[in-house]
C-alpha cells in the first residue's frame, strides 16, 4: 500500500513537471508569411498571409487569406478546387460552371514572373516567402491563360522574412529533391531562410512540388491519392474518406486562428512518455526483486 | 480490482489507440500500458507474458513498414505513414498485453453470462495457458541446452517449439479434464466470494469513460491532432486535453488496488 | 455408500489399435481403499478415468460395457457426463498445479461448490470443514502458485473433497512428494476412508508407500484380464510389490508380507549373517563445489554448502521438497550462477552439454523428434560426442524402441529416452532431477542397470530423488540437504539407516545397514 502511495506522489510530481512547459511556453513564431495575388478581369488584389510557422497548401493559403484579410472565396469538388474568389467565379459546387472561364493557379518563378502550376493547389506546398497567384480567365495552359500582373514577394509583404533566431541543425534539405526547389524569393538577397520548426525538424518531403508527368503519375497511385485530401494533412482515422473532407474544411479556420505550437506540446508528450517509462521500469525491477525471479 | 473494471480499461485503451496515429499520443499511451503493467501485474509467470506482446508489437511495426516498401513509387511519407499505422497496432497489442498481465482469466469467466460460457471458457483457458507456455519456453531452452542443443539458430527452433507447444497442449488437456470433472458448466452457478466493486474500480471506470469521451469527440470533430501528416511531414498538433485523457488511463497504477493473495510463507 | 460396478468394460483410445481395457468386470465395494497398479501403459489412468466418465466422454475412443455407481441413486457413466457426476465422484490429477483454476487456495476449494450451485452459507461451512480435514487452514490466503509440492497435493485433494463426494479418484498422488509429504497425504486419505466411509481409488507405483494402507487392489496387465482382490495376492500375480514383498518372494514366504509389521513378524525367524561391508574406494575427484550460496532474488536456497563428486560415484541427493536439490543441480551444471562459491567440474567451470549434463524433471521438455533414435541423433549432431545411437540406446536397454515415436511411449519409458538423449552428450557427469515420476518397476530396473554401468569408466552420476528404495539400491553415497545446508553425507547404509523418514524398508525391518531385499536374501542363505 505504501509502495503505491509513494509511487502516486512521485508520479504526480513528475507529471506536473512534464506538463509545465505547456503552461509557460511563449508562442514565439518566426515572422513567416507568403504572398497571394488574386487577379480578376477587372481588379487585382494582393494579400500578405501569415503562415505562423507551418507550411500550408495552396487552398489553405486562400483560407487563411480569408480569415486574416477577409478575402471572399468558395471551394468546390470536396474542397480541392477554387470556384469563386473575390466574388468572381462559379457560384455552384461545380467550379467549371462558368466554363470556359475558371480560376487558374500560378506560382512565382523567382524573378517576379509566373509559372503555371501543373499540380492542383491542394497538392502544392506554400512556404514563407512564396508568392502564389490566381487569375480569372480562359485558356487551359500557361501559354493561353492570362497570368496575374508580375508581382514580387517584397512588394506585397515588405522586407524578406527575418531569419529564425534559434540555431538550426544542418540539414541538406534541398539536396534530395533535385529540380524541385522551393521557390524562395531570390532578390532582396541575403539570408533567405525557410522557416522551419525548431530543433530536430523532420525532413520535408518535397514531393508535392514535383511537377510534370511524375507528379501526375503520383496522383494515380494508391498512396498518392491521399494527397488529394482537402488539406494535404492525412486524416488517417477510420473515417478517412473524401466525405470527411467538407467537414474538415471548416476546421482549419478555427485552427489557424488558434495556431498552436506543436513542438512544445509534442515535447511534453515525449517527456510524459519518458517519465512513465522510467517509473514502470522502477516498479518492474522492484517486483522482480521481491519475487526473486 | 474488479475484473469488469479491468475489461473496461482494456477496451478504453484499445479504443483510444485506434483513434489516432499521432506518435505523440501513441507513445504516452504505450508508456501508460507499461506503467499499469508494472504496477498491477499479478505475481508469477503471468507478468512475464508482457514481454511477448512488446516483441509482437515491434514485429508488427517492422512488418507494416516493410510491406510499404513493395510499392512502385515509394516516398518517405509512405514509409512514415506505414510506420505510424504499425505503431498504432503495436500500442493496441501492448494495451492488451497489459490487460493480460493484470487480469484473472477465471475471474472474467465468472462474470460471463451462461449463454457465453463456452467461448468465455475457451478465452480464459487461452489466457491462462499463455503465461504457462512462456514459462515452458525457459524450461525447454534450458533442457535442450543441457544436451548441447543451443536453441538460437533458426534450425533448432523445432527443438524449442515442439516441446513447448506439446507441453502447453498437455497442460491444457489436464486443466480442461479437471474442470470437467469438477462440474464445470453444469448448471446454475453460485459465487463463493462475490467480487466487490470498490471505489478504485469506480475511479478507473470514470477515467476510462472520460478518456474514451475525449478521444471520441476528437474523432467526430475530425481533430487534426489525431493524425500526423506524412505528406509533408510536419510536427502534428498535440492537444493537452487528449494527453490528459491518456494519462487518466494510467489511473490503476496510482491507486492502491490491494494484493489479491498473500505471497509469503 | 457407493459401490462401483464394472461390467465388461472395454475401451480403445482413438488412433490406437489395441484396447487398453478388455472386458474388465469387477465390483468395488463401498468404503474401500483401492490400489490400482500395473506397469505404465497398462491402463491405470484409463481405469481411474472410467469411473467418473472422463473415459469416454472426455477422451473419445471406442467404449463398450458400463460402469455403474450405485448410491442412493443409480448412475451410469455412459448416461451421465463427468460434470453430472461431480457431486458423487471427485478426481485429483497427477499434476495438480496444471489443474488449478484460480489463484487463491480458498477459492480453489470453493470452485466445485460454485459449479454445483451450492448455497453460499453451505459453501462457507464446507470450505472450513475441508480446510480442517486436511489441516491446511494456514494456507487459505496463499496463492496456489507459491505452494510446495505437498501443499499443492493437499489443496487439490481438499478441492476435490469439498462437495462431499462418495468416491475419490487419485492419479499417482505421491509421485512428487517427499516421504513425509507422502505419508501425510496417505494418512489423510486413510482417515477419509475410515471416518467418512469414502471410497478412495488410487493409482500408484510407489508400492512401498501405499501397500500397507489399502484393502483392495486392482492389477492391470496389458493384454491380460484384470485381477482384483486382496493386495498381497494381486501383487504377487503381478510379480511386483514393495521391497518386503520382493524379499518374501525371494525367500519363499507365502503370502509375501506387504507391510513392515508383517515383515517383522516373519523376520524374527531369520538368521542373518553380518551386514555386507560398504564397497568401493572413490576415484579421482570430478566435481568440487565449495561455499555455494545461491538463491532466487532475496530468497536464499543454498547456504554455503560444499559438495564433491568423485569418479565412479552414484550420489543420491535427498531432502525435503524445497530443500534446494534442484537448485544445487542447476548450479552444478552451470544453469544457475551461484552468488558466491566456486564450482570446478573436471578442472574448469561447468559446461552444460560438454562436461556436465542435466536431465530435467519432465522428459517432455526435451523430446521433439519423431523417433527415439532421432532424439539421440539430435544430441549427437549438436555436440562432439563419440557415442553412437546404438550404444546410447543399448545402455538403457531400449534399443528395441528405436523407431517408436517418443510421445507414444508411457511416462516412464519417455524418461528413459530422455536420459538416453542426455547421456549421449558424452558428458562424464550426469545429473538427474527426480527421475522417478511414472517410473514403474521395469523401467526402474533398466535405470538402475544403466546407472551402474555409467558410473564405471571415469564417469559419475548425481540424482536428486525422493525414492528411498531407489537410493538404497543404487547409490554409493547419499547427500542429505535441508534448509540450504548439507546435514548428512555418507554411504547409504549409514545415512538412510536410522532416519525415521528416509529409511528403506529393509532397514526398518532388519535394522540400520540393510538396504535391499537382495542383500538380505543373500545374507539369509
Amino acid at each position: 500500500m505504501r509502495l503505491r502511495l509513494r509511487s502516486s506522489l512521485l508520479g504526480v510530481a513528475l507529471l506536473a513537471g512534464a506538463l509545465a512547459p505547456i503552461a509557460t511556453a511563449e508562442v514565439a513564431c518566426a515572422a513567416s508569411s507568403a504572398a497571394l495575388v488574386v487577379s480578376t478581369s477587372s481588379n487585382n488584389y494582393t494579400f500578405c498571409v501569415e503562415l505562423g510557422g507551418s507550411s500550408v497548401n495552396g487552398i489553405q493559403l486562400i483560407q487563411r487569406a480569408g480569415s486574416q484579410h477577409g478575402l471572399q472565396y468558395k471551394l468546390g469538388f470536396g474542397g480541392n478546387a477554387v470556384c469563386m474568389l473575390a466574388n468572381v467565379g462559379a457560384s455552384g459546387n461545380d467550379c467549371f460552371g462558368e466554363h470556359p472561364h475558371f480560376w487558374g493557379y500560378w506560382r512565382d518563378n523567382g524573378s517576379g514572373g509566373w509559372n503555371w502550376s501543373g499540380t492542383g493547389a491542394s497538392n502544392v506546398t506554400v512556404r514563407a516567402g512564396d508568392t502564389s497567384g490566381w487569375s480569372w480567365g480562359t485558356g487551359d495552359s500557361g501559354s493561353s491563360h492570362p497570368p496575374p500582373p508580375p508581382t514580387t514577394y517584397e512588394s506585397v509583404c515588405g522586407a524578406t522574412p527575418a531569419p529564425d533566431p534559434r540555431p538550426k541543425p544542418d540539414k541538406p534539405r534541398e539536396g534530395h529533391s533535385d529540380g524541385a526547389k522551393p521557390k524562395l524569393s531570390g532578390e532582396g538577397g541575403g539570408e533567405t531562410v525557410t522557416p522551419t520548426p525548431r530543433d530536430g525538424d523532420p525532413k520535408v518531403a518535397d514531393n508535392a512540388e514535383r511537377e510534370g508527368p511524375k507528379g501526375k503519375k503520383k496522383d494515380g497511385d494508391a498512396k498518392g491519392k491521399r494527397k488529394d485530401n482537402a488539406e494535404g494533412y492525412e486524416v488517417v482515422a477510420p473515417s478517412a474518406s473524401p466525405s470527411a473532407s467538407p467537414a474538415a474544411i471548416s476546421n482549419p479556420v478555427g485552427a489557424t486562428a488558434r495556431d498552436p505550437d506543436p513542438p512544445v506540446a509534442a515535447f511534453a508528450a515525449l517527456g510524459l512518455t519518458a517519465v512513465l517509462a522510467a517509473l514502470g521500469a522502477v516498479l518492474v525491477r522492484r517486483r522482480r526483486r521481491l519475487e526473486g525471479t | 480490482m474488479h475484473q469488469g473494471a479491468w475489461l473496461l480499461w482494456a477496451l478504453s485503451g484499445g479504443l483510444v489507440a485506434i483513434t489516432t496515429t499521432n506518435p505523440f499520443y501513441l507513445l504516452p499511451l504505450l508508456a501508460v500500458a507499461w506503467v499499469v503493467h508494472a504496477a498491477c501485474a499479478r505475481p508469477g509467470p503471468q507478468a512475464r507474458s508482457f514481454r511477448i506482446f512488446l516483441i509482437f508489437g515491434a514485429l508488427t511495426i517492422c512488418t507494416r513498414t516493410a510491406l510499404v516498401l513493395f510499392l512502385p513509387d515509394i516516398q518517405f511519407g509512405n514509409v512514415v505513414e506505414a510506420t505510424l499505422e504499425g505503431l498504432r497496432l503495436a500500442v493496441l497489442l501492448t494495451v492488451f498485453g497489459a490487460y493480460n498481465t493484470v487480469s484473472d482469466p477465471f475471474g472474467v469467466l465468472r462474470l460471463s453470462p451462461r449463454r457465453w460460457h463456452e467461448p468465455a471458457l475457451a478465452a480464459s483457458l487461452a489466457l491462462s495457458i499463455a503465461p504457462r507456455t512462456i514459462e515452458a519456453v525457459t524450461t525447454v531452452r534450458e533442457a535442450q541446452r543441457m544436451r548441447g542443443i543451443e536453441v538460437r539458430r533458426f534450425r533448432s527452433l523445432t527443438a524449442l517449439a515442439v516441446p513447448v507447444l506439446e507441453t502447453g497442449m498437455e497442460e491444457a488437456v489436464v486443466l480442461a479434464e479437471s474442470m470437467d470433472a469438477r462440474g464445470h458448466g453444469r448448471g446454475r452457478r453460485t459465487r463463493y466470494r462475490p467480487e466487490r466493486w470498490g471505489w478504485q474500480a469506480t475511479i478507473v471506470s470514470v477515467a476510462c469513460v472520460l478518456a474514451v469521451g475525449v478521444a471520441g469527440s476528437a474523432l467526430f470533430a475530425d481533430d487534426a491532432s489525431l493524425a500526423m501528416s506524412a505528406f509533408p511531414i510536419v510536427w502534428p498538433e498535440v492537444s493537452p486535453v487528449m494527453l490528459l485523457a491518456i494519462v487518466a488511463l494510467s489511473a490503476p497504477a496510482w491507486l492502491p488496488l490491494g494484493s489479491p493473495t498473500r505471497k509469503s510463507r | 455408500m457407493t459401490t462401483i460396478d464394472f461390467e465388461r468394460v472395454s475401451f480403445t483410445y482413438p488412433d490406437s489399435s489395441a484396447p487398453v481395457l478388455d472386458e474388465a468386470t469387477l465390483c468395488i465395494p463401498e468404503g474401500s481403499f483401492v490400489l490400482v497398479t500395473g506397469h505404465t501403459g497398462a491402463g491405470k489412468s484409463t481405469f481411474i478415468r472410467a469411473i467418473n466418465g472422463l473415459v469416454p466422454h472426455f477422451t473419445g475412443g471406442e467404449y463398450s460395457g458400463s460402469v455403474t455407481l450405485r448410491d442412493e441413486t443409480i448412475r451410469n457413466t455412459l448416461d451421465s457426463a463427468p460434470r453430472d457426476l461431480a457431486d458423487l465422484v471427485a478426481f485429483v490429477p497427477q499434476d495438480p498445479s496444471a489443474a488449478f483454476v484460480v489463484d487463491r487456495v480458498e477459492d480453489e476449494i470453493a470452485y466445485s461448490l460454485e459449479n454445483l450451485g451450492v448455497d453460499r452459507t453451505v459453501m462457507r461451512r464446507r470450505v472450513e470443514e475441508t480446510l480442517d480435514a486436511l489441516n491446511i487452514e494456514a494456507l487459505r490466503d496463499r496463492s496456489v502458485r507459491t505452494l510446495s509440492g505437498g501443499e499443492r497435493q493437499r489443496v487439490a485433494i481438499a478441492a476435490a473433497l469439498a462437495p462431499g463426494p462418495r468416491v475419490l479418484l487419485l492419479d499417482e498422488p505421491t509421485s512428487q512428494l517427499d516421504p513425509q509429504g507422502a505419508e501425510d497425504v496417505l494418512a489423510a486419505l486413510q482417515r477419509l476412508v475410515h471416518d467418512l466411509g469414502i471410497t478412495v481409488v488410487l493409482a500408484e507405483h510407489r508400492l512401498e508407500r501405499v501397500a500397507g494402507f489399502v484393502d483392495l487392489a486392482v492389477g492391470l496387465r496389458s493384454g491380460m484380464p484384470v485381477v482384483v482382490g486382496d493386495p498381497a495376492r494381486v501383487l504377487e500375480l503381478l510379480k511386483s510389490g514393495p521391497p518386503v514383498a520382493r524379499l518374501g518372494r525371494l525367500l519363499g514366504w507365502s503370502p509375501p508380507p506387504l507391510t513392515i509389521r508383517d515383515a517383522r513378524r516373519v523376520a524374527s525367524t531369520l538368521n542373518l549373517t553380518a551386514r555386507p561391508p560398504d564397497e568401493g574406494v572413490p576415484g579421482a575427484s570430478m566435481v568440487e563445489a565449495t561455499g555455494l550460496r545461491a538463491g532466487y532474488g532475496r530468497r536464499v536456497v543454498l547456504n554455503g554448502i560444499d559438495v564433491s563428486i568423485a569418479e565412479g560415484e552414484i550420489v543420491a541427493l535427498m531432502g525435503r521438497n524445497g530443500a534446494g536439490k534442484t537448485t544445487l543441480l542447476r548450479c552444478l551444471c552451470g544453469l544457475h550462477p551461484p552468488e558466491s562459491g566456486l564450482i570446478e567440474a573436471l578442472g574448469s567451470a561447468p559446461d552444460p552439454g560438454r562436461n556436465v549434463a542435466l536431465c530435467p524433471q519432465r522428459p517432455e521438455s526435451l523430446l521433439f523428434a519423431d523417433s527415439v533414435s532421432g532424439e539421440v541423433e539430435a544430441t549427437l549432431s549438436a555436440g562432439a560426442s563419440r557415442a553412437t545411437v546404438a550404444t546410447s540406446l543399448e545402455a538403457l536397454g531400449i534399443a528395441g524402441w528405436r523407431d517408436r515415436h517418443p510421445r507414444d511411449l508411457s511416462a516412464g519409458q519417455r524418461l528413459l529416452v530422455a536420459i538416453a538423449a542426455t547421456a549421449a552428450t558424452g558428458a562424464p557427469l550426469l545429473l538427474l532431477d527426480e527421475p522417478t515420476r511414472g517410473l514403474d518397476h521395469e523401467s526402474k530396473a533398466r535405470l538402475v542397470a544403466f546407472l551402474r554401468s555409467w558410473a564405471q569408466g571415469g564417469r559419475a552420476v548425481m540424482l536428486a530423488t525422493h525414492d528411498v528404495e531407489l537410493a538404497a539400491e543404487v547409490a554409493t553415497r547419499v547427500v542429505m540437504i535441508a534448509a540450504g545446508d548439507v546435514i548428512a553425507q555418507g554411504p547409504p547404509a549409514d545415512v538412510l539407516g536410522d532416519s525415521p523418514v528416509f529409511a528403506p524398508q529393509m532397514a526398518r525391518v532388519f535394522g540400520p545397514g540393510w538396504l535391499t531385499p537382495e542383500q538380505v536374501a543373500v545374507a539369509a542363505s
